[in-house]
């Protein structure tokens, strides 16, 4: 087959089709939820993204209208056709329909005239919630119902959220510039406070309560002849509501279920070692850490859900190649660590030119084996490297330690490594 | 109080992305031979990027990150179906992929059949445009060891693809 026919016909794979693909607000989503380790059912997660999509991503704008009292979001994501994710939650028609009389409906958010707090009021207290909804009801007259949802990785960080709130609407009430409380916050019990602004009529009423691993506040806009009895009625049925809805309590990371990701070695740590300019990047090559990876068809560590890194000096020297992998069991991960011994131990010598690579077992402990390779190379000088395989519970770390241009290091420097790869393995796995 | 309208620095990822994603699917359709598995490893790949998007972005060439964490997930995968340990990992039901011209269809099925290192190698030198200087950086190897896995992947594709040329006059 004549070169340039192969050479065209791969480079028609340029303009392979796909398949619609996600916006780079569902890639954000999806890396801010394996930060926040949510433990989403997997056939949910897609679900969670699509909507984290709309809400998280939604552009900040004022809302317009002529009150003055502004809202957590400034420029709240459309409403979806059909509710996802937290927005299930929500108060709708029908609820509201519960409390009040009149024909109920969902605004969209682009056309609400007030929301719930004031601008500026909370400058940037809220932080950085897992997901945001909000909506907005009517009934054709001066009444109108917001609710505004906002979700926490757990209970403890939305009481967090709660508090911080609290101390900001305390601290700009009566402020130039911004409404003032009303007779300050009411609470009932330690989840739920009561507030109302000084507005021009109509005056706004508002309850925020912590549900779950949630923040929820509604916010009642009524006439001149509002009463207050029914916001508690319509918080009630907020909490009820939100109670039954999938973030009612979010799911504890488990200590089963950490995050390789996270225990792999970092610049910074590796800086304790030896300091200088540490980079990170991710290693290209799985194999990278099997100890016979010289030979054709030698077994290599079978990783359960690994993450790899690199780690090296950008100066040069040292580079630490990092993989941690997660089993079943710790009894899984012993097995695995057995099966690299065994490896190691059936590494023939092999013989390449002037030189030879040989592999030496430098530390067999139970929990920790440190091999020193040398590999032989034509017509160069033989630097050695380091491969070291720790356990802690279900997890295993193997490094390899390679010296750059400053020659062979010692097994020392392999086990200060080593021992710190353990620890931070240790401390992401949750084990004592 | 108003929330940031996208956190820091998403402007820049948002633009990355829109730039590069499409690109990256591609190319690790043709290195898997798994159009579902290509979407489902880059949109992983992103969102490991967005976590690290402070130093990544920074990079000279975010994307060659992008695609070696999304193939270092390829490959991760490939060999926990083939043990048999754990779970994939699919993130809800895969979206319908567009019909694939039958040259396409040979072209892909012929790159699964070589060595994951050739076909590595030869996508990112002939479909992505790399030169063999960038294709031994991004796959962490010499020059030499790259030049030696495209002349053997494309022997093997010539030789797949062979009864598929076209008679010349």
């Amino acid at each position: 087959m004549p070169d340039h026919y192969l050479d065209d016909r791969l480079a028609s794979l340029r303009g392979l089709t796909t398949a619609p693909l996600p916006g780079a607000a569902a890639a954000r989503a999806r890396g801010e939820q394996r930060t926040h380790r949510t433990r989403a059912a997997l056939t949910g997660v897609a679900a969670v993204v699509a909507v984290l999509a709309v809400s998280v991503g939604s552009a900040v704008g004022g809302l317009g209208g002529d009150d003055r009292v502004r809202g957590l979001t400034a420029s709240p994501p459309p409403a979806p056709a059909v509710p996802e994710g937290l927005a299930v939650s929500l108060l709708d028609a029908q609820d509201v329909g519960q409390v009040r009389d009149g024909a109920w409906s969902s605004r969209s958010t682009e056309d609400a005239p007030f929301t719930v707090l004031p601008e500026g009021c909370s400058g940037d207290v809220l932080g950085e919630p897992v997901e945001t909804a909000l909506g907005y009801l009517d009934n054709g007259t001066s009444r109108q119902v917001a609710h505004q949802l906002t979700a926490w990785p757990s209970e403890d960080e939305a009481r967090a959220a709660f508090g911080r709130l609290i101390d900001a609407i305390e601290a700009c009430s009566g402020e130039p510039g911004f409404p003032s409380l009303l007779g300050g916050l009411a609470g009932e019990g330690p989840d739920r406070v009561y507030g109302e602004w000084s507005v021009p009529p109509p005056y706004l009423r508002f309850a925020m309560e912590v549900v779950g691993g949630t923040v929820s506040v509604v916010a009642d806009r009524g006439g001149a002849f509002a009463t207050y009895d029914e916001l508690p009625q319509l918080a009630d049925l907020a909490a009820q509501k939100v109670a039954g809805g999938p973030y009612a309590a979010p799911p504890q990371p488990s200590a089963d279920d950490w995050d390789v990701g996270s225990a792999v070695l970092t610049p910074a740590e590796a800086s304790t070692v030896e300091p200088g300019d540490w980079t990170a990047e991710p290693l290209v090559d799985g194999r990278v850490l099997d100890p016979c990876q010289t030979l054709a068809g030698a077994p290599s560590p079978e990783d359960g859900s690994g993450e790899s890194l690199r780690v090296q000096r950008e100066t040069g020297g040292t580079a630490v190649d990092t993989q941690v992998a997660r089993y079943a069991s710790p009894e899984e991960a012993a097995a695995e660590l057995e099966r690299y011994r065994s490896a190691v131990r059936g590494c023939p010598v092999e013989t390449r030119g002037i030189g030879t690579t040989t592999y030496e077992v430098l530390t067999d402990a139970a929990d920790r084996l440190v091999v020193r390779e040398v590999a032989g190379c034509s017509g160069c000088l033989p630097f050695p490297s380091y491969s070291v395989v720790a356990q802690v519970d279900a997890g295993l770390v193997v490094l390899r330690v390679a010296v750059g241009e400053d020659g062979d290091p010692g097994p020392e420097l392999a086990e200060r490594y080593a021992a710190l790869a353990q620890d931070r393995l240790a401390l992401v796995a949750g084990s004592d | 109080m108003t929330l940031p309208d996208r956190p820091r620095g998403a402007a820049d990822f948002d633009a990355f992305y829109a730039a590069s994603c499409a690109r990256t699917v591609r190319a690790l359709h043709a290195m898997t031979g798994d159009h579902a598995e290509a979407q489902d490893v880059v949109q992983e790949a992103y969102a490991r990027a967005w976590q690290r998007w402070t130093t990544v972005g920074t990079y000279d060439a975010p994307e060659a990150w992008v695609r070696a964490v999304a193939w270092r997930l390829a490959v991760s995968r490939a060999r926990r179906a083939k043990v048999g340990l754990g779970k994939l990992r699919r993130h809800g039901a895969a979206p319908d992929v567009p019909g694939l011209e039958p040259d396409h269809v040979a072209l892909v099925a012929a790159l699964r059949s070589i060595s994951p290192d050739q076909r590595r190698a030869v996508v990112l030198h002939h479909v992505v445009g790399l030169t063999v200087a960038e294709v031994a950086a991004e796959c962490g190897v010499p020059d030499g060891t790259v030049k030696a896995r495209l002349s053997r992947g494309r022997a093997a594709l010539a030789a797949l693809l062979h009864d598929e040329e076209p008679s010349r006059a």
